[in-house]
């Protein structure tokens, strides 16, 4: 099922999100330098407008297709877990990685340690 | 009989008019010269991560029409080592405001405390991330230094690095 939010397609990257029963998925592909930050954030604000909205007990975000994830759009998943980890019904928020993409980990552990009792990364094979 | 090593063995500098169009062939350029010099692809990728941090901020903060980047291996006492320098004009605050941050992080003893710390200051400023160096401390084991010269900035990035492939050198 297609989730209210309109997909991002842009030279370098794309954003896109599906609903299925009590989980919102995210995925993003491509590399995410400064000129895609306003584009990610924008999307960010429609998916907690959307989980606040729709109370899904689970959010997902796969960015295990994503090559470079710069400083401005970090910022753009850090705004995104602070106003979750407050919600009234917060998602487990699970940020999916590539095994073969080591500087993942390090770049959204920050995530983990930032709302712990929300947030896991877990790497897909 | 002594000798002293040649302090940079391998350098390539360029002079650009910053703007975001630039961002991916100097990006390019950097990582095309860690290839060339070793294999080690973390190393590849901190100082790809480091080319678009340093990059970016000179895209937001430069006031004049150009500005330098500069990627190289140096030999040290210590060993080689990769360096790679950003020098751009940018206003007095912002100069000064840089200044203080960098010496802070600079100054920090846990690299991935301070950038916790400088993770909660960002959910209070909403148009600038300000996490770009810091996280080049934590997650890529780079050391960052700066100095300021007049109405410059000039940021250095390095790492020591061993088993270099130095090709045709």
């Amino acid at each position: 099922m297609a989730s209210k939010l309109e997909r991002v397609k842009a030279d370098g990257y794309t954003v896109e999100a599906t609903v299925s029963s009590q989980r919102l998925t995210v995925l993003l592909n491509g590399t995410f330098d400064m000129t895609a930050a306003s584009d990610l954030q924008h999307f960010f604000e429609g998916v907690r407008a959307e989980v606040l909205a729709t109370t899904p007990s689970d959010l997902e975000i796969d960015v295990s297709s994503v090559y470079y994830l710069g400083s401005s759009c970090i910022k753009a998943f850090v705004s995104l877990t602070a106003a979750l980890k407050d919600a009234h019904k917060r998602p487990n928020l699970k940020v999916i990685t590539s095994a073969g993409l080591d500087w993942q980990d390090r770049t959204f552990a920050v995530l983990a340690r930032l709302a712990p009792e929300m947030v896991t990364v877990e790497r897909t094979t | 009989m002594s000798f002293s090593l040649p302090r940079r063995l391998r350098f390539i500098r360029v002079e650009f008019a910053p703007s975001c169009g630039c961002l991916g062939s100097l990006v390019a350029v950097v990582t095309d010269f860690c290839r060339n010099v070793i294999e080690d692809a973390d190393v590849i990728f901190a100082f790809r991560m480091a080319a678009f941090e340093l990059t970016e901020n000179v895209v937001k903060y430069c006031t004049g029409d150009r500005a330098s980047l500069e990627i190289s291996v140096n030999n040290t006492v210590q060993g080689a080592e990769l360096v790679l320098m950003t020098q751009n004009e940018a206003t007095p605050e912002r100069l000064a405001d840089a200044d203080e941050r960098l010496g802070a992080m600079e100054a920090a003893a846990d690299p991935v405390e301070h950038f916790d710390h400088l993770v909660q200051e960002s959910l209070n400023t909403p148009t600038e991330s300000r996490l770009g160096l810091g996280r080049l401390r934590a997650e890529a084991d780079l050391r960052v230094s700066h100095e300021i010269q007049g109405t410059s900035i000039v940021v250095q990035v390095r790492r020591r690095v061993l088993n270099m492939a130095f090709g045709d050198l």
